[in-house]
């Protein structure tokens, strides 16, 4: 027999035995798992992440409370300055007033 | 269209608005400056806070800009009237007018308003002492009355309008300036002191 031959009669379709599918399946459902994420795993991260957001947020929030409390603070000071620049002008003027002008 | 709106605001507020920063230089001579700048966005943050009256608010909401700046010097004779020519060549445009001018031995007070239309449309105070200068440029339609009425509400002062300008409430006992420093007689009359 030759080469060819031998290769022919290797390589020819041949039906599995009868069962053989039933075995297979069966040997599968009695396997372990071997994915390592395990559910606790999943709902962990999930929270890390949120916590992460959140933690972002408050950040954020804390960060513009503090920007907005400056910026009164300095509306404020601005505001008193020229109140009172304006008092001591006002002053100034009664002192200077000439004949009811003022 | 928003953008639009901004850039025609920016706009409007350009010639009330006084370039401050040309007084930077007296910083480095001064024992102690303040600087404050408010934008409308600063403003908004603000008016955010003063959550005790509406009006108030909405004061501060009409305003489109508080910029401050005071120097304290340790003597006097630190600065001179030419100091103030890059401020005061601001006021030179056809809507600034110069409302009062009180001068005496060391001291000088100049207030300007920006009018257009008959309607105020900012102001700008220089104080100068012998020690001391303040330079206040307030840009927005806020005018003496307003600006009264938000003092008195955010309880900082009796409120006070220059005279025959809409008269606010007067205070008995004026406050002293946020950052008061004892006065010194100087002989000097021109130059604050030099």
């Amino acid at each position: 027999m030759n080469l060819d031959e031998e290769l022919r009669l290797a390589l020819v379709r041949r039906e599995p035995p009868d069962g053989f599918v039933d075995r297979v399946m069966a040997r599968l459902e009695h396997q372990p798992r071997r994915s390592w994420v395990q559910p606790w795993m999943a709902i962990a991260a999930a929270l890390l992440l949120l916590a992460g957001v959140l933690a972002w947020q408050w950040r954020e929030e804390r960060e513009k409370r503090i920007a907005a409390e400056k910026a009164k603070a300095d509306l404020l000071y601005a505001l008193e300055l020229t109140d009172s620049q304006l008092q001591q002008t006002r002053s100034k003027l009664k002192r200077h007033s000439l004949g009811g002008l003022i | 269209m928003k953008c639009f709106i901004l850039l025609a605001a920016a706009a409007a507020a350009f010639g009330q608005q006084i370039d401050l920063s040309k007084l930077e230089h007296l910083a480095s001579k001064a024992k102690e400056s303040t600087n404050v700048s408010l934008d409308p966005e600063k403003l908004k943050m603000a008016s955010g806070l003063l959550g005790e009256s509406g009006d108030a608010k909405n004061l501060v909401l009409s305003m489109q800009g508080v910029h401050v700046r005071t120097f304290e010097f340790e003597r006097p004779g630190e600065f001179s009237s030419a100091d103030l020519e890059p401020i005061r060549s601001q006021l030179k445009g056809p809507n600034w007018s110069r409302i009062v001018d009180v001068k005496s031995k060391d001291e000088a007070v100049e207030i300007w308003f920006y009018m257009t239309n008959g309607r105020m449309g900012g102001m700008t105070l220089i104080a100068a002492e012998a020690r001391e200068l303040s330079v206040i440029n307030i840009v927005g339609a806020l005018d003496m009355q307003s600006l009264g009425q938000l003092t008195r509400q955010l309880g900082l002062g009796g409120g006070v309008a220059l005279p025959g300008m809409n008269d606010a409430k007067p205070r008995t006992d004026p406050k002293p300036a946020p950052k008061p420093s004892p006065r010194q007689q100087d002989d000097d009359n021109d130059d604050f002191g030099d």
